[in-house]
């Protein structure tokens, strides 16, 4: 659920709306702060995350990147992916472009069914057109799936838009609201530890900037 | 599909052999969350290494390794296009095998 209303944030921040818009406003001043923050990262850095603040972790990072444990997963979400369901159908039936890269363009917002639309839910769409039961959000088949479609979009810009209609910015406004609400045993918002104290340290963590690997094609 | 990748970097002198093996790994002390029922122990027993067909490494395992286990060594030697073998077997029977071409 934090997962789904981030990514409502992050739909905001990468709107296309006119320039009076306030995803898009709200957008200039997160990179502004970031830029002011982290003045030695150029604006690709960002997007490895917390990597481009911590050399260690980093190391670890590309020591893991040459044998990635995470390649299990994508074979099995690659096989799911091209088995057929029982009408014959395939889930590239519903993704066409899957090979150019399909899950940078998620979330969205649905103009027929006015909610935004994960790519696991899209995933799940296709099931339903097909006759097949929809996966569980937290089952194995699913996530593999998801990895699968986003290691397809490895490197490609986050390309969302938000329509410029009410409804469509409300849900923004209501992930940023989230985003921003104070909660839990700490009474930490999501902006407490990834705008306010990006780049320091909590325990062992350090603070990835909420600036990270969504970057956008918005023309600067 | 094999369940076993292996990577093979040739370093000065010595070769740097690792492997990733899909493979639950169950304990036989946990419990499905969806029936309560205990799930059976599961876990790869012996894994063998050969270099051109001659072991170099053997291990006994036990319950205690985690899940898609990943083990990295480092060999003495090694020539381009000489083949690495890596078989497990597990206390259920199942086994599998892989060929690598060192490069």
């Amino acid at each position: 659920m934090t997962k789904l209303l981030f990514w409502l944030l992050v739909l905001g921040l990468f709107s296309a709306a006119p320039s009076t818009a306030t995803p898009l406003n709200d957008q200039r001043t997160l990179q502004q702060h970031f830029f002011t923050q982290f003045p030695t990262l150029s604006r690709q850095d960002f997007a490895n995350g917390v990597y481009a603040l911590d050399p260690d972790a980093k190391q670890s990072w590309l020591a893991i990147e040459q044998f990635p444990p995470y390649e299990i997963a994508i074979d099995r979400g690659k096989k799911n992916f091209f088995t057929p369901f029982k009408n014959g159908q395939r889930y590239q039936d519903c993704f066409v472009d899957y090979q150019q890269g399909i899950s940078q363009h998620y979330p969205y917002w649905d103009l027929k069914t006015k909610t935004v639309v994960t790519l696991s839910q899209a995933i799940n769409r296709c099931r339903q057109l097909n006759l097949e039961a929809p996966l569980k959000p937290t089952a194995g088949d699913l996530i593999a799936l998801t990895a699968y479609l986003a290691f397809l979009s490895r490197d490609q810009p986050i390309a969302i838009t938000i329509p410029p209609i009410p409804a469509a910015q409300a849900a923004y406004q209501q992930g940023k609201d989230y985003y921003h609400q104070r909660r839990g045993q700490l009474n930490f918002s999501c902006a407490s530890c990834h705008i306010q104290n990006a780049g320091k340290r909590l325990r062992t963590e350090t603070l990835s900037p909420l600036l990270g690997q969504q970057l956008a094609d918005i023309p600067t | 599909m094999s369940s076993i990748k292996i990577r093979t970097k040739r370093q000065q002198g010595t070769t740097q052999i690792r492997t990733l093996i899909a493979h639950p790994m169950e304990t036989g002390l946990n419990t499905d969350n969806q029936n309560q029922k205990t799930i059976a122990a599961h876990f790869i027993q012996t894994l063998t290494v050969r270099h051109n067909d001659k072991i170099i490494l053997t291990t006994d395992m036990g319950s205690g390794i985690s899940r898609n286990p990943y083990f990295s060594f480092e060999m003495k030697g090694g020539e381009p296009g000489d083949k690495i073998t890596i078989q497990w077997s597990d206390n259920q029977g199942n086994r599998d095998t892989q060929d690598a071409l060192i490069s």
